[in-house]
């Protein structure tokens, strides 16, 4: 059983980082969407591979909630804000592919480096999964960094929040039951206040560029 | 028994790779709410191409008449070296990755110039377009196996992919990139969605079909079988090198029996991914490919440094 989840974790790890990387690539919201309701599935999945192992019926229940909230909730949330605004594109982003690609590499080569070797060096059996964790978290800040879109920006924080996620589960930083619920509310507070900010946003400047705000200085 | 398992990896990929083909063409058409050809359609195309008379240009030389043959050859010859039914006979070193991959290049190269040879300027662009989409793309397909060269120490597909099957799944993580990275130079390598059209003879997008436009008949039928066999090689290698589980040992006819049903599975499964894209992707614009292609020999380093370090 335990190498049955082992295995899985390997790959639900994979998928985290994988997702992140594509959200770099993909040019339409819609896709950027499903690639972070394909993410946060996978975490919900980890978390309840997580209850399995230590038989946690709090664990099974925020998995659930993580599902609802991360996956149902935002799915539909998120679609609708696509859906009304009529904004498919994602405007440009601060760099090109070929370079944003080549900084994607470098965090990634920055994970494997002597910097985060101690960090490694603790969990020996899954240092790979680990640093992909690692990688999927500086990918996904990199995303709000290089995109100009503020939904973009807005799924870039969402993604780094999995990777910290995944992160955590790795490493065996589950918290107790009641502060697991608590981030989870914030999440659900984040989406809320962050759409109605992007709506915000479209609304005042017609668009999702976030360089656009920048009459907002006279 | 091993000449048993020649003759099977012999016939296998030229026999079954039209009705890969046809599988592809059938699930695109379901996708598209049609009912669509038969599965053995591509068979009767190519049995009816080979009927048919040929017109060559008076202008083609040895080239034009020889590349059909030399890309048939070279598909056959690749098939030989594949990780599947055998592990390990390196016969003529055709086993080796680097082998394979140079084999492939010698293609796409003879095929661009037999595309110019006739001096047709469909030929011309169609070859251009060719060598810019290949030499983008071998990176990426070297990148994509070199990390399993790299955890299995040979350079030889059958028993890279023979002791991959031994590694626990938890180091399967940078084979999965990898596999996403090799996906990519499939798609790229056999002028597929998003790459290339092969139902389209739009001058404004053509690849693959405008170099072979010059060629008819029996010549067009080696291209074109050529083709559905290098498709259904990539298959292959991509089910059997990067997820290399149900190969045989190749010692009992049982054996042999339950690796050619397993993978003729994995190559069903893969073949409908391929239609699958294919249905829900556009075509890329020709100065996007280089986008794609760089993406997959980045996440092929990314594997790589996981790997290594």
């Amino acid at each position: 059983m335990d190498l049955i989840i082992l295995q899985l974790l390997s790959l639900l790890g994979t998928t985290v980082f994988l997702t992140s990387v594509l959200m770099h690539i993909v040019r339409r919201n819609s896709s950027r969407m499903t690639l972070y309701l394909v993410q946060s599935f996978a975490v919900a999945i980890l978390l309840f591979m997580g209850g399995l192992q230590e038989k946690s019926l709090g664990l099974f229940f925020i998995a659930a909630l993580t599902f609802f909230i991360k996956v149902v909730f935002a799915g539909i949330f998120f679609s609708k804000i696509i859906d009304q605004k009529q904004v498919q594109q994602t405007p440009a982003t601060y760099l090109n592919l070929p370079t944003t690609l080549g900084v994607i590499l470098g965090l990634t080569m920055l994970v494997r480096s002597s910097i985060f070797a101690p960090v490694l060096a603790l969990f020996p059996v899954d240092a790979q999964l680990i640093s992909l964790a690692l990688a999927g978290i500086f990918i996904s800040l990199f995303l709000v960094i290089n995109r100009h879109g503020a939904f973009a920006q807005l799924i870039g924080i969402l993604s780094l929040e999995n990777g910290l996620v995944v992160f955590s589960i790795l490493v065996g930083l589950e918290q107790a039951f009641g502060i697991e619920v608590g981030i989870l509310f914030n999440i659900l507070v984040w989406i809320f206040i962050a759409s109605a900010l992007v709506s915000l946003v479209y609304s005042h400047f017609g668009s999702f560029d976030t360089i656009k705000m920048r009459r907002l200085k006279d | 028994m091993e000449i048993l398992i020649f003759i099977i990896k012999i016939l296998f990929v030229p026999l079954i790779s039209p009705f890969c083909i046809g599988v592809i063409r059938k699930i695109k058409a379901f996708m598209q709410n049609r009912e669509g050809a038969s599965l053995f359609q591509p068979y009767r195309d190519l049995l009816k191409l080979f009927h048919k008379d040929e017109v060559i240009s008076p202008t083609a030389s040895w080239i034009f008449l020889f590349t059909p043959y030399l890309l048939f050859t070279i598909t056959l010859v690749i098939s030989l070296g594949l990780p599947f039914l055998s592990a390990g006979n390196n016969l003529f070193g055709i086993n080796d990755f680097l082998v394979f991959i140079y084999l492939l290049v010698l293609g796409s190269f003879f095929l661009s110039l037999a595309g110019i040879d006739t001096g047709s300027s469909f030929g011309g662009f169609g070859s251009s377009r060719e060598m810019t989409i290949v030499a983008l793309t071998e990176g990426g397909l070297l990148f994509a196996m070199l990390p399993i060269v790299l955890l299995t120490k040979t350079t030889n597909i059958s028993l890279m992919a023979s002791l991959l099957a031994t590694l626990p799944l938890l180091q399967f993580a940078p084979i999965i990139i990898a596999f996403i990275a090799f996906f990519i130079a499939l798609l790229a390598e056999n002028s597929r969605i998003p790459f290339d059209n092969p139902a389209t003879h739009l001058e404004l997008t053509m690849v693959h079909e405008a170099m072979i436009l010059e060629y008819s008949g029996k010549r067009l039928a080696l291209i074109e079988w050529a083709s559905f066999n290098k498709l259904l090689i990539f298959i292959i290698l991509g089910v059997n090198l990067f997820f290399p589980w149900g190969l045989n040992s190749g010692s009992l006819y049982l054996d042999i029996l339950f690796a050619s049903i397993f993978l003729f599975i994995k190559i069903l499964f893969l073949s409908g991914v391929v239609a699958l894209i294919e249905s829900t992707v556009a075509k890329l614009r020709f100065f996007r490919l280089p986008d794609l292609l760089f993406t997959s020999f980045i996440l092929g380093v990314i594997a790589l440094f996981l790997v290594t370090i």
